[in-house]
């Protein structure tokens, strides 16, 4: 087995105690064991967002525990999470709030609790997890069919992702696509100039 | 007492939405109850709904009871409803709800409406049957078996934990859809409530 499909392989096995610890969570919110199993299951994961959402329903499901007792296992995962996350967990342990049913902590992977609506300005429809991986496969197939001058898929994935990009008003994937590409002397046509301005303007309304 | 939850949710300034486990509730059923009703009201205008306005056809008793269930979240802002024709926002928005990004949305009559991540060809198989699995479930609760399932997942594993693919029933303003989930299914989000809801207000507008 070479190392690749042994990564792939203990990846897989972590994504499967993490979705039984899902499940012995949801069933038993208040277990703080089943907890901290998903939330060691979560750190083996390559994406930040199982990570938070299993943080997030730790907070919720075990509140009680948090201001009190949490600071060992916070100390061993912060570095994981995004720093406003990190800061937005802090704030519960500070007691400076509580974590509600709907929050802007918890992510599609929690199962306690519910990502909020009640924030404008974070209305993306993308998860920056999602938009890391879109964008290295985007460039990636564009470096590819630019090496074969295949200039009709170029066209065609360009489309795609500008498509996506405004969809799900994806601005880290495209800055992150734009970068890698700009370090190559991509030729970036007015297409490009016309998307940018579009999730621009999604900013300022 | 209504003007007791009123006042406690400052019903002039709060705007109500559902929540992901609310547009499962809402939407999952071909003929849904008045409660499902109203709570489908919360999806069918351009804009999120203030508090007063949904506590004027509806009563507040079913109010609290949708909150605590979960169902409803209050929110202090006022959300726009997604405004894109449908074939420009679907397929990028129904991505985040697999874990593969690779998910699709069929119609109850097996016609694919959007996909990301599966072929044409695949999509348009899995779109036919999802139409036969949505057309079983409702002959087996025409016989008796009380099917309240809004969903079905394979397995190819024996621990049954992951699955490899999801069909989530779906049923907006008559029209049965179904959702086509590859892998790990992340329906616990935003985007899905958004999904929903341009489903809901877009009038099927699916050219720009």
């Amino acid at each position: 087995m070479s190392d690749l499909d042994l990564i792939k392989e203990n990846e897989m096995e972590a994504r499967r105690v993490f979705r039984l610890y899902s499940r012995k969570v949801f069933l038993a919110p208040n277990n703080r064991h089943f907890h901290e199993q998903r939330i060691n299951a979560s750190l083996l994961l390559t994406e930040k967002e199982p990570l938070q959402g299993a943080v997030a329903d730790f907070f919720y499901g075990c509140w009680y525990d948090i201001p009190y007792d949490v600071n060992n296992l916070f100390t061993r995962i912060k570095d994981r999470l995004y720093p406003h996350v990190q800061q937005g967990f802090r704030d519960c342990i500070s007691k400076k709030r509580y974590i509600q049913r709907n929050s802007m902590l918890a992510t599609r992977w929690s199962v306690l609790i519910s990502p909020s609506l009640n924030e404008q300005k974070q209305r993306l429809l993308i998860s920056s997890d999602d938009a890391k991986e879109i964008s290295k496969d985007i460039t990636a197939e564009l470096m590819q069919a630019r090496e074969d001058k295949d200039w009709g898929t170029i066209e065609q994935i360009e489309n795609e992702f500008f498509a996506h990009c405004i969809a799900r008003n994806d601005r880290l994937a495209f800055s992150l696509v734009w970068f890698r590409l700009g370090k190559s002397d991509w030729q970036f046509d007015e297409r490009w100039n016309n998307c940018q301005q579009h999730l621009d303007q999604t900013i300022k309304t | 007492m209504v003007a007791a939850m009123s006042s406690y949710l400052n019903a002039d300034k709060t705007y109500l939405t559902l929540t992901p486990a609310g547009i499962f509730e809402a939407f999952s059923q071909s003929e849904p109850t008045d409660e499902q009703l109203s709570l489908q009201d919360l999806m069918s205008y351009g804009e999120t709904l203030l508090a007063a306005d949904w506590l004027e056809r509806y009563s507040d008793e079913w109010l609290q009871s949708f909150i605590e269930h979960g169902w409803i979240e209050k929110l202090s802002l006022l959300l726009p409803a997604p405004n894109l024709p449908l074939d420009q926002f679907l397929p990028y928005v129904v991505a985040s709800l697999s874990g593969k990004r690779r998910a699709a949305i069929g119609s109850d009559e097996g016609f694919c409406l959007a996909r990301i991540g599966y072929s044409q060809e695949e999509a348009d198989m899995l779109s036919v049957a999802a139409a036969d699995f949505s057309g079983f479930m409702i002959r087996q609760k025409q016989r008796g078996w009380a099917v309240e399932s809004q969903a079905i997942s394979f397995f190819q594993q024996v621990d049954l934990l992951i699955p490899e693919t999801s069909f989530v029933f779906l049923w907006i303003d008559g029209s049965g859809y179904a959702l086509i989930i590859d892998g790990e299914p992340l329906t616990n989000s935003r985007a899905f409530v958004e999904m929903v809801w341009a489903l809901k207000t877009s009038g099927l507008r699916f050219l720009s």
